[in-house]
Order: structure tokens, then C-alpha cells, then sequence
């Protein structure tokens, strides 16, 4: 057991500063986690795939933790309990129930051709979750291919370096930075009323050539083109709307950035900000050249350092505020889910998550048919979407809390099919 | 593999529609389409319980948090200055506000539900605020206060199909003639003032009330006019106080007289001729609410 100061529980693992927010907030409609997932072509085999989930909790111990609540924080602490796989459900990226995880932040799930990841936000970001997830299929295949190996950072042979476990939050905060702004409310489009906890996908694959050759037209990256789109289709759906165009709220994006290419560390925590990009409706109508030109610009100058700085010392500075850390947890959490509406999900109309690009191994190419990465939506923004890469294909997937409206996702497919992208659609919505 | 004819989706295979609209793939007569490897489990899990939002959830800790240090502190400041024994006053204050707060956020959101959990919860209070300072004394007729506010403002909201107006203003009606007589019983030991003040003004509103609802339900036009049933609710009321002035001179010194509801009366005089102007006479009503000019 890790005793790291005196006068904290045995075992106490401090959260970094971005997962801070996210035990607090936990609740129904905000669930806080996300999912990747590999299907192969052959099928999955359960004994083999616990088998390697004990070899990556083995390796890498900082996954091998349960959430607990302190008197001051949430914190981690290592779990000595046993590892589950689950078989795969009809909904992705839902509510964590710890308990029926044996308290792990991370979930292995599996179908006939599947490996899913599930995790906690707390534990760690999208970036982190991918390594977790590769060595997982490393040592999935590790019988077959010994010297398999996804070419990552994380190597299963070598020990638990440094890096893995730090938080580049707390070493980059610099107290004599100003502080950084926060945004008026933004538009949420309330669509059906008919919606529930479960998530809803509706998922778009396309090639990324066809993609690239569409986004290289308004000349913007892949990433750039896909939220260029979203605002596109969030504003068809406030105009469409109607009421005063002057009263119309503007349209805004969330979307993270990985900020381990902006400043070249690595940690397998949470190290992730968010970008907001988006357009002030009430000015007018934007057509999509001009919302790609606001995205391409807005995307670069989120990517400034020094701004990015500026943000990390809000928030490291909130977490380090005396009047703040010596408040016990009961007084924190209720503020914590008020506000984090206020500072978050009210300022935006949408969350976009680019996973990027994911390089197969030359053994894997064959054996390998999809991947896909789900986010958990929110209850004021009920449509999310998450991009990922792989061989040729790009995977879009709308997760939604809606039971039947899915207004957004057709007008976002039917700009790409406009834009001569072929797209193919499928979904886990029942039939009618 | 199919398109969506609408939306120019490719649909995974064995689609039956398109996800995007809802646009049935219709094939050839005798083709059959090979099903494609499904995104999920087919099998569909049901809806899972609503669970507590994060706003509702974040407001019902903070409610908690600051009754517990509430608590602590008034109990402790009781307790400190000699006054331990009303400490279950703050404490049955702070709990009940805390069940009447989780209550409104979690359970049944209607009027009825609502307005009884509250309504027995200030019940409790008030005995136990009676009961703690000394025999229970006040908190009686209050208690009993509150059932006639339930009878008359809650009962009638609760969905019954065999339960017509008639029967729901009908039960307000009675229990409000309990409740006075009980009240005059409970205090004085006999019925000094029922008799001679509250049950004759009772009859007389009670009266005057079934005239109007009776002249208004015997009308050939069904609809009724707000401006009808603010001047019937005017008019039941001038009358009610014309009456309980009467009846209180009477009472207090042995003369049937009016002392201070004269204008009352003449007022129930006026808003029954308009009443009655409004209802009978079709032409008369047009000439206060028709925009033309009259001949």
C-alpha cells in the first residue's frame, strides 16, 4: 500500500486536477464515462480476455483502483478485489454502478467479435484509456503474437515508469498567470421530450479519404470538419426553431484537446482541456464556409500555450484555494453539481471528441473489422459525438438520450452526403 | 445493402428503416437481404428508473448539509444557554423541512401528494412545538384547522372518475359546518355562538350558493361567462356579510339591525341586477360587449 502524506487515509491516491469534478458529479443523465471498443473479425474468447485485463492491472497498478469519498476529497485507493468482464449490453458509455464492477473505474466488456473499455472520466481521458485498451488486445493476443505490440509508450515487459502516474496539471501551474474567462450560456436544443438514461447511437462510418477530400475543400483537418458540421447542424435546428434572431444564443462547441501534443508530456491521467469554438447566431445566418473559417481559426487559437496556461491556472488554482480545500466533502459536492452546469455544460451546445487516428500493428490489420469510441451525453446537451480512426474508416458515433428524435444526426449525415461523402449508417435503436 | 431514399444513407445490412427518418427500406417482391453482424446486443434493455439529475441531486445535499450544521449548532447553542429541553423543536423543524424538500424533489410530483406531505408535516410540528413548551393545548384546534384546509383544498384535487362538482363543493360545504361546530365545541363546551352566528350564516350561504349554481347549471347555454362567476362569487359573498353582521348585532345586543354591512347590501342589490341584466338579457350584454355602434 502507497502511504504518500501523513493525515491521509492509507492507500489515498490524490484524483488530478480535471478529474476533480468528476465524482461529485456523477448522477443520472451524467454519467461521466466513455467507451472504446475493437471488434475482430474472429471471435472473442472470455477466459483469454480476463486473462489479459489481470495482466494490464497487474502492469499498470494505477488502474487497479476503487473510487472513495474523503472527508475533504474524492480520492483513489488501490483494490485488492477481484477483475470482472461483463458480456456486452444494447447501450454503451451508460452509468457506472461500482458495485457491480467490484468497485474498478475501468469496465472490460465483450461480445461475439467485441472488446469494449469503459472507464470512469476520473480515472482517465480518451488518450489514456486507448493505451489501456491496446495493451489489452496486446496481451488479448499475446498466446498467438508474443512480440505483438501497438507501438505506444505503455510497455507491458518494462516497469511502472514516472510518467504513467503523474499529474502535468499541478507542474504546469503557474500562480502569477491571470485567470481565464468563462462564456455566456449558450444554445442546447431541447428536441423531443421523450428521452431516458439509456444511450441511443446512431453510427456513421465513412472512408477517411472521402472525408479528407471534403474538409481539405473548406480547408480544414478532418477533426475541424466534423465540428465545423456540428455547428452547421445545431444551427439549422435553432433556426428551424424560429423566434427574434437578436434573442438567438450562440452556438458553441466543446472540444477537447489532448494536451500531451501541445506540450509534449506524457501521463496516462487525465490531461485533457477543452476548446471552445462556435459562432453568435444572433448575428445571422453563417453558411458553412463561414463556419469553417470561424472553426479553423477558433481550433488554432485554442491550441495557443500561453492561453491554455491561463486556463490550468483556474482551475489548479480553485483546487489549491485554502477556502476550498479545507471544506469537507459534503459542503464541496452539492456546489461542485451546481455549478458545474454554470462553468460547463451551459456554455456549450454540443461536445465533440476526436480520438484521432488509431495505428493498427501490421499483424492486427487483418484481424481487426471496427473500432468505435462512444461519450456519455449530458441532460442540457442530450447529442454528443465522438470520432475515431482506423485503417481507412473513420467510425462517427451520436450517442443520445433520445428515444426517437434523431434530427440532428440526419441533418449532419445528410451535409456529409452533400458534401460527397458516402456514408454508411446503422444503430441500436429498436425498429418501430 | 440498401440507401435511404430520403437521406442517401447506406443502411447497414438487414436494415428495415432508415434510423435518420424512419423511412421504411422498401425491396423487391421475393428479395431477401442477407443480415449484416449487428452494431449491439440485440436484445433490448428496458428504460432504466429515473435516478436523480445532477441540479436536483446537488440541491437535496446542500439541504442536508446545512440542516445537519443547523442542527449542531442551534442544538448546541440550546443546550449551552440552559434550554436543552426545546431542543425537539429544531430538530423536528430541520427534519421536516428536510423530508418536505426531499419529498418535493423525489417523490410524486402532483398537488395532492405534494400539499398532504407538507400538510402533515406542519401538523407534526406544531404538536411537537405545543407538546414540548407544555400540554398539548393550541396545536389541537390547529391540527384540526389544517384537516379542514385539506378537506376543502386538497380532497376535491384528487382524481376520483365517481366524484362530480356537485359532490366535491358539497363535501367542502359540510365540512366547513363540522369543522365551526367543532371548533365552538372544542373551545367553549357547548355551541354558544354555532347556533345563533354560524350555522344561520352557513344556511345562508349554502342557500345562496345552490341558487346561483342551480340558475346557472338550468341555463339552455352551457357555457358560462367569467364575468358570471366573479359577480355570483360577489354577490355570495356581500351576502355572507350582510348576514354575519345581522346576526352578530343580534347575538351581541338583542337587536336585529345592521351596523357596518348597509353598503354591502345595496352592493349584493347591484351585482344581482347586473348578474341577472348579463344572463337574461342577450341585448343588453351585446351593448357592453359588442364593438359596434348601437342603432
Amino acid at each position: 500500500m502507497l502511504k504518500i502524506e501523513k493525515g491521509v487515509p492509507e492507500g489515498f491516491i490524490a484524483l488530478d486536477n480535471s478529474a476533480l469534478i468528476y465524482p461529485p458529479t456523477e448522477a443520472a443523465f451524467n454519467a461521466n464515462t466513455f467507451r472504446i471498443s475493437i471488434d475482430l473479425k474472429e471471435e472473442i474468447q472470455p477466459q483469454r480476455l480476463k486473462q489479459a485485463l489481470d495482466d494490464v492491472l497487474a502492469r499498470c497498478p494505477y488502474t487497479k483502483v476503487t473510487l472513495k469519498k474523503g472527508f475533504y476529497w474524492y480520492y483513489l485507493t488501490p483494490n485488492t478485489k477481484d477483475s470482472i468482464i461483463h458480456p456486452e449490453g444494447s447501450y454503451p458509455a451508460g452509468r457506472f454502478i461500482f458495485k457491480k464492477n467490484n468497485g474498478y473505474l475501468i469496465r472490460v466488456l465483450y461480445s461475439k467479435h467485441r472488446i469494449a473499455l469503459e472507464c470512469f472520466h476520473a480515472l482517465s481521458d480518451g488518450t489514456g484509456v486507448l493505451e489501456i485498451l491496446k495493451l489489452l488486445v496486446e496481451r488479448y493476443f499475446a498466446p498467438e503474437y508474443p512480440d505483438l505490440s501497438f507501438g505506444g509508450d505503455l510497455r507491458y515487459d518494462e516497469p511502472v515508469q514516472e510518467w504513467e502516474h503523474s499529474d502535468p496539471f499541478q507542474t504546469l501551474f503557474d500562480p502569477k498567470l491571470p485567470g481565464y474567462p468563462s462564456y455566456s450560456k449558450a444554445y442546447h436544443y431541447k428536441g423531443s421530450p421523450s428521452f431516458d438514461e439509456r444511450v441511443k447511437v446512431i453510427s456513421a462510418k465513412m472512408k477517411s479519404a472521402d472525408l479528407k477530400k471534403a474538409a481539405n475543400a473548406y480547408q480544414l483537418t478532418i477533426g475541424q470538419y466534423v465540428s465545423a458540421l456540428f455547428i452547421y447542424a445545431l444551427q439549422e435546428l435553432q433556426l428551424a426553431q424560429g423566434g427574434k434572431m437578436r434573442k438567438r444564443k450562440p452556438i458553441r462547441l466543446s472540444v477537447p484537446m489532448n494536451l500531451r501534443r501541445i506540450f509534449d508530456v506524457k501521463t496516462m491521467r487525465n490531461f485533457t482541456l477543452f476548446a471552445v469554438v462556435g459562432i453568435e447566431t444572433k448575428r445571422g445566418y453563417y453558411s458553412f464556409e463561414e463556419i469553417a473559417h470561424h472553426v479553423r481559426f477558433q481550433m488554432a487559437l485554442a491550441q495557443d500555450k500561453k492561453a491554455i496556461l491561463s486556463q490550468i491556472r483556474r482551475n489548479v488554482a480553485g483546487e489549491r484555494a485554502l477556502a476550498l480545500r479545507f471544506v469537507p466533502t459534503i459542503f464541496k459536492n452539492p456546489f461542485f453539481k451546481l455549478l458545474s452546469d454554470h462553468l460547463g455544460d451551459q456554455q456549450y451546445s454540443g461536445v465533440i471528441s476526436n480520438l484521432g487516428h488509431v495505428n493498427l500493428p501490421g499483424k492486427l490489420e487483418d484481424l481487426v473489422q471496427r473500432m468505435d469510441f462512444h461519450l456519455s451525453p449530458g441532460l442540457l446537451n442530450k447529442v454528443v459525438l465522438s470520432a475515431v480512426g482506423f485503417k481507412d474508416e473513420v467510425i462517427l458515433n451520436f450517442s443520445s438520450f433520445f428515444n426517437t428524435d434523431t434530427n440532428l444526426e440526419r441533418i449532419y449525415c445528410e451535409r456529409l452526403i452533400h458534401d460527397h461523402v458516402p456514408v454508411e449508417i446503422a444503430s441500436n435503436r429498436g425498429e418501430k | 445493402m440498401a440507401y435511404c431514399v430520403r437521406c442517401g444513407v447506406k443502411l447497414a445490412a438487414g436494415s428495415k428503416e432508415c434510423p435518420l427518418c424512419n423511412t421504411p427500406v422498401l425491396l423487391p417482391e421475393g428479395f431477401v437481404e442477407e443480415s449484416g453482424r449487428p452494431l449491439f446486443a440485440q436484445e433490448l434493455e428496458a428504460a432504466k428508473k429515473d435516478g436523480l439529475s445532477k441540479a436536483r441531486k446537488g440541491v437535496l445535499e446542500l439541504m442536508i448539509a446545512l440542516g445537519v450544521v443547523a442542527f449542531i449548532s442551534v442544538g448546541l447553542a440550546l443546550a449551552l444557554s440552559g434550554h436543552g429541553d426545546i431542543i425537539p423543536i429544531p430538530l423536528v423543524a430541520i427534519i421536516s423541512s428536510l423530508i418536505s424538500l426531499s419529498y418535493a424533489l423525489m417523490g410524486r410530483q402532483s398537488y395532492v401528494a405534494q400539499s398532504t406531505v407538507t400538510l402533515l408535516l406542519a401538523s407534526v410540528l406544531l404538536l411537537v412545538i405545543d407538546g414540548t413548551l407544555g400540554p398539548l393545548s393550541w396545536s389541537l384546534i390547529a391540527v384540526y384547522s389544517i384537516a379542514l384546509y385539506w378537506v376543502v383544498w386538497v380532497l376535491p384535487f384528487i382524481k376520483y372518475p365517481e366524484r362530480t362538482v356537485t359532490v366535491k363543493l358539497g363535501t367542502s360545504l359540510i365540512a366547513v359546518f363540522v369543522y365551526l361546530g367543532g371548533l365552538n365545541y372544542l373551545l367553549a363546551g357547548s355551541f354558544t355562538w354555532f347556533v345563533p352566528i354560524a350555522l344561520p350564516m352557513w344556511v345562508t350561504t349554502v342557500t345562496a350558493t345552490i341558487i346561483l349554481i342551480a340558475s346557472l347549471a338550468a341555463r339552455k347555454q352551457r357555457t358560462i361567462a367569467i364575468a358570471e362567476i366573479v359577480l355570483s362569487t360577489l354577490f355570495i359573498v356581500f351576502v355572507s356579510l350582510t348576514a354575519l353582521d345581522l346576526l352578530l348585532t343580534h347575538y351581541q345586543k338583542g337587536v336585529w339591525a345592521l351596523r357596518w354591512s348597509f353598503a354591502l347590501l345595496v352592493g349584493s342589490f347591484v351585482v344581482l341586477f347586473v348578474l341577472l341584466a348579463y344572463v337574461l338579457s342577450i341585448r343588453f350584454r351585446r351593448y357592453f360587449t359588442s364593438t359596434r355602434v348601437p342603432k
